[in-house]
């Protein structure tokens, strides 16, 4: 419900704001819009940019081009369109790990706040905290303190990523004793804790193994619950001072006009509303959370500044 | 492709001689950098960290390759072969090279053109017809490629 | 599902991919010099923007192809386009001496597909069983399955021991460049953003086998094949009945090509000399072999063609690659969202029963295009390298750079070029250094993982029933190669 309010505003805004970037910028786009995408082709952020630009082409009046720049964990895209022109002709559609949680580990050659301008988030899938359905414990409290006893492993998605961080912190606020063990992708680590091989894992997708009763859910890593399971509470819910919300959303590089960014948030908002573009994502086990531009600078920013706390934590 | 077996050892080193010299200097050079080039971000973890497959695995290739330098040191070898065939190895190696500083300045057409171009130079065509071959490949690769398969070619 | 799958199969675009696969793996494979490997690399960019199901069948066409024009050359020229067709060549080109070539090939067609057939239907019963089981396979089993197949590689994949270890060492160490898997810092990246990804196997791959081609031409220059006289073609027929006189040698040739196949890092050149040999030993008249006998051509093309099945069973069900080829095909899997392990069968079964069955039902174009271009390909064969290689490094610029769209993996197919011209010149075996490369890192992480998970004990891995079976099979290769190579030194 939260989402569909935020929405309707943010599409109210869009329009409000509209008429005057038409005035301001009444030509743009003349020509082809290139959204890149920093992964492979196929991947589930792949085929949703996919989905949102087929749409958008149609309020926009130009073909946007979707470009695969895969590798580094997508930090190479995002170093590529931070030093692309600010035309508003390069869009970059990221996700959680190369816009905070990779460039506060390492220098990665752009700056999330200063190099880009959010436009929409649109998706982000939720990441559980799963634990084998015959597993003793029912609850996060129990899964603390029984790793405060002797060591519990949890597998993730892969080395240094939010998920892995946000219990990196509460293993170190509650002295419990978090082993983190990171597998190639998050098919792996489910695989992983469906086997007994750890004791839990934080994953993505996880709401057809939870409701088969192959799985628990313990709780959710984002700020919010999953509206599939009101019930699992968040890491805050339950006590623990930290979360890893998960964004998908657009982006362009810093400078591009303010009419410009306008015009395209009140077209993807559209878009990302619409109840086709709903569907469509529910097909995809995706879900669809609509949050303006300013709204996801601010979610970037906080998560930033929070996973470098963390990493200083844990440098050394 | 037939070999004449000739030659080895260190008197006449040839391409089997050449490798496991090179692969040794390699090996050495990763485990004397080691430390420099993998940084350990410990947690504290128990067991083996970044650096300790690496080094294991370099201590491995160091004592095999070593190995097979003795082995080798009274065993036929593949000669190295005229300065004229390694020229025209060197010619192709380079050519491929130049493509590489060439597409980002005059694109993808033209670097990957004249590399073919110098292949077949280099292969011996003459005949000016088949010369112009690779502009013609290069051309629908590049075509296909921007627009079939949406590739942002240089 | 079979009938869903079956209904997805018939679709223009499957059969348009199909075709296009085997008609172009038939031409590259037929050209003296390349192989199934190179096709298969040089053919990858054009499988990105597809559907996963026709992406998967063009490779997979590709590869059946190219072995059966492989085959063509080593027939009729005695110049087997990869080792793998040796065996091959051995009594095909006897036979086309004596004017049986058009025979000796459709022989080695109908084995061909004999052997997919069987390989596939293995495949069929064995890859969602397996993929089941392999939610038992944490990280200290894989961890030991992957030794196991270095290993094997190692001991078994023909050659000196040695080199193939030494090649194995070295892909393993350039698997070391870039993000540690556990811990996420960088290594050997020299602190650059270019490395932090390491070397993609796709680049290396069409660097080692298509680049390397170029660069031993250019050094060798003269013509693989001469002006060898193509002996005639005489129409010819092969009866049924021929076929059922060797029923016997095709079902064992068969069986040895899958399950040599299933596992990791033998590749297909072993089984089919193993195959040749054991229709030798069973032969009435073993006399006869050598000499152009008909069972000679088919045992070891239906063993080679049966490998890629069986080497799809660990590729799918525990995303374990058994060689350079299954790993192309892994990671067109991946790139297509279908992440092989044990959610493949649940959430991909559609597609991959179609891949199956799409397999299956392409012996039948190839059978159609097999004996439809066997006469064109006798033309192909006579192609001088020199008219294709400046195309061959235009496409492999071109595909290197498509992989990732940086310049960065030209530069790693360049240098990857350069090392495989040295190497095979050196006549170091190249395909150990690939699967070290690719199972390399993931041996290193599981290992560690395996680890972390125990607390640091190494008693994992004696501590499942699948570990302890596993070290029972490295030790048992160890005794047989052991055994094998003191028999040897004994004669």
């Amino acid at each position: 419900m939260r989402y569909t309010r935020r929405s309707s505003l943010a599409l109210l805004a869009g329009m409000v704001i509209t008429p005057l970037a038409a005035f301001a910028q009444q030509d743009y786009p003349t020509r082809p819009i290139t959204l890149v995408v920093p992964y492979g082709a196929g991947g589930t952020t792949d085929i949703s940019a996919r989905q949102i630009a087929t749409m958008a082409e149609e309020i926009l009046g130009q073909p946007i081009v979707v470009e695969n720049q895969p590798g580094a964990s997508g930090t190479n895209a995002m170093r590529a369109v931070a030093s692309a022109a600010p035309d508003g002709y390069t869009l970059i559609a990221t996700t959680s790990s190369p816009s905070f949680v990779t460039p506060a580990l390492r220098d990665v050659g752009y700056d999330t706040l200063s190099d880009f301008i959010p436009i929409l988030n649109y998706s982000g899938p939720f990441h559980g905290v799963v634990v084998p359905a015959d597993s003793p414990y029912d609850t996060l409290d129990a899964l603390i303190e029984g790793a405060k006893s002797g060591a519990v492993t949890y597998g993730t998605a892969g080395a240094m990523g939010g998920a892995h961080l946000a219990f990196a912190s509460v293993a170190r606020d509650t002295g419990a004793m978090l082993q983190h063990v990171p597998f190639d992708g998050a098919s792996k680590a489910t695989a992983a804790v469906l086997g007994g091989h750890v004791d839990a894992a934080l994953v993505p997708a996880y709401r057809d193994l939870v409701q088969d009763g192959q799985l628990r859910l313990l709780g959710v890593l984002d700020g919010t619950n999953d509206p599939d399971f009101p019930d699992a509470p968040t890491l805050k819910d339950a006590g623990l001072a930290a979360e890893f919300p998960s964004i998908v959303g657009i982006m362009a590089p810093d400078g591009t006009d303010p009419a410009i960014i306008a015009k395209l948030e009140a077209a993807f908002t559209e878009v990302a509303s619409s109840d086709a573009f709903r569907t469509f994502m529910t097909d995809l086990s995706q879900p669809v959370r609509i949050m303006p531009g300013e709204e996801l600078a601010k979610t970037i920013e906080e998560n930033l500044n929070a996973y470098r706390e963390i990493a200083k934590g844990l440098g050394n | 492709m037939s070999f004449n077996g000739q030659g080895g050892g260190f008197a006449r080193p040839g391409f089997r001689t050449l490798i496991a010299g090179l692969l040794l200097a390699a090996a050495a050079w990763g485990l004397c950098s080691l430390d420099r080039q993998i940084e350990v971000f410990g947690f504290g973890a128990s067991g083996p960290d970044a650096r300790s497959f690496p080094r294991v695995a370099l201590w491995l290739l160091a004592a095999v390759v070593a190995l097979r330098l003795v082995l080798s040191l009274r065993a036929e070898d593949y000669p190295l072969g005229t300065p004229a065939r390694l020229g025209r190895v060197v010619a192709v190696a380079a050519s491929g090279a130049a493509a590489l500083w060439a597409m980002p300045q005059f694109g993808f057409f033209a670097g990957a053109a004249g590399a073919g171009i110098i292949v077949a130079l280099v292969l011996g065509e003459r005949r000016p017809l088949l010369l112009g071959l690779p502009l013609i490949v290069a051309a629908v690769v590049a075509y296909c490629g921007r627009h079939g398969l949406s590739i942002p070619l240089p | 599902m079979l009938v869903d799958a079956f209904l997805e199969v018939l679709n223009l675009w499957v059969l348009v991919a199909a075709i296009t696969g085997i008609v172009s793996g038939i031409i590259i494979g037929a050209i003296p010099g390349l192989g199934p490997t190179m096709a298969i690399a040089l053919l990858i960019p054009v499988t990105f923007s597809m559907e996963p199901i026709p992406a998967i069948i063009l490779l997979l066409g590709v590869y059946q192809g190219a072995i059966f024009g492989g085959s063509i050359s080593a027939v009729l020229l005695n110049v087997p386009g990869t080792p793998s067709s040796a065996a091959t060549a051995i009594d095909g080109f006897a036979m086309a001496r004596r004017g049986e070539g058009g025979r000796a090939l459709r022989f080695a067609l109908y084995a061909s597909v004999i052997g997919n057939i069987f390989s596939c239907l293995v495949l069929m019963a064995l890859a969602e069983p397996l993929a089941r089981f392999a939610l038992d396979f944490g990280p200290a089993e894989m961890a030991m399955l992957m030794l196991f197949a270095l290993l094997v590689i190692v001991l078994f994949g023909g050659g000196s021991k040695l080199d193939a270890l030494i090649m194995v060492l070295v892909g393993a160490c350039a698997g070391i460049v870039g993000l540690d898997p556990i811990s996420g810092t960088p290594r050997f990246t020299f602190g650059s953003f270019a490395f932090e990804n390491g070397f993609q196997l796709i680049p290396v791959l069409i660097g080692l086998f298509a680049m390397s081609e170029v660069l031993l031409q250019a050094f060798d220059r003269e013509p693989l094949v001469g002006d060898v006289e193509v002996p005639p073609l005489k129409s010819s027929v092969v009866r049924f009945a021929e076929l059922w006189r060797m029923r016997v040698t095709l079902l064992l040739s068969s069986v040895i090509g899958t399950f040599v196949g299933i596992l990791p890092g033998i590749g297909s050149t072993v089984p089919a000399f193993m195959s040749y040999n054991l229709a030798r030993s069973r032969s009435a008249d073993a006399d006869r072999f050598g000499k152009g006998a008909p069972e000679g051509v088919v045992a070891p093309e239906a063993a080679n063609n049966a490998v890629t099945g069986g080497a799809l069973v660990p590729t799918l069900a525990l995303g374990i690659p058994g060689d350079a080829v299954t790993a192309v095909i892994l990671g067109a899997f991946m790139l297509h969202g279908l992440a092989p392990g044990p959610f493949l069968f649940r959430d991909h079964g559609l597609e991959v029963y179609a891949i199956f069955e799409a397999l299956l039902l392409s012996s039948i174009p190839t059978v159609i295009l097999g004996l439809l271009f066997f006469r064109v390909a006798i033309h192909v064969t006579r192609i001088q390298p020199r008219h294709l290689l400046p195309a061959i490094t235009i496409l492999a610029i071109f595909g290197a750079f498509s992989v990732n769209n940086s310049l960065f993996d030209v530069c790693v197919m360049l240098g990857a070029g350069v090392l495989g011209f040295l190497f095979r010149r050196a006549n170091f075996p190249v395909p150990p250094l690939l699967i070290g490369l690719i199972l390399g890192a993931p041996f290193e992480q599981s290992l560690r993982q395996a680890l972390l998970t125990s607390g640091g004990g190494y008693g994992i891995f004696v501590g499942s029933p699948i570990t302890v079976g596993l070290l029972a099979l490295i030790g048992l290769s160890l005794a047989i190669s052991l055994a094998l190579s003191l028999r040897k030194a004994r004669t």
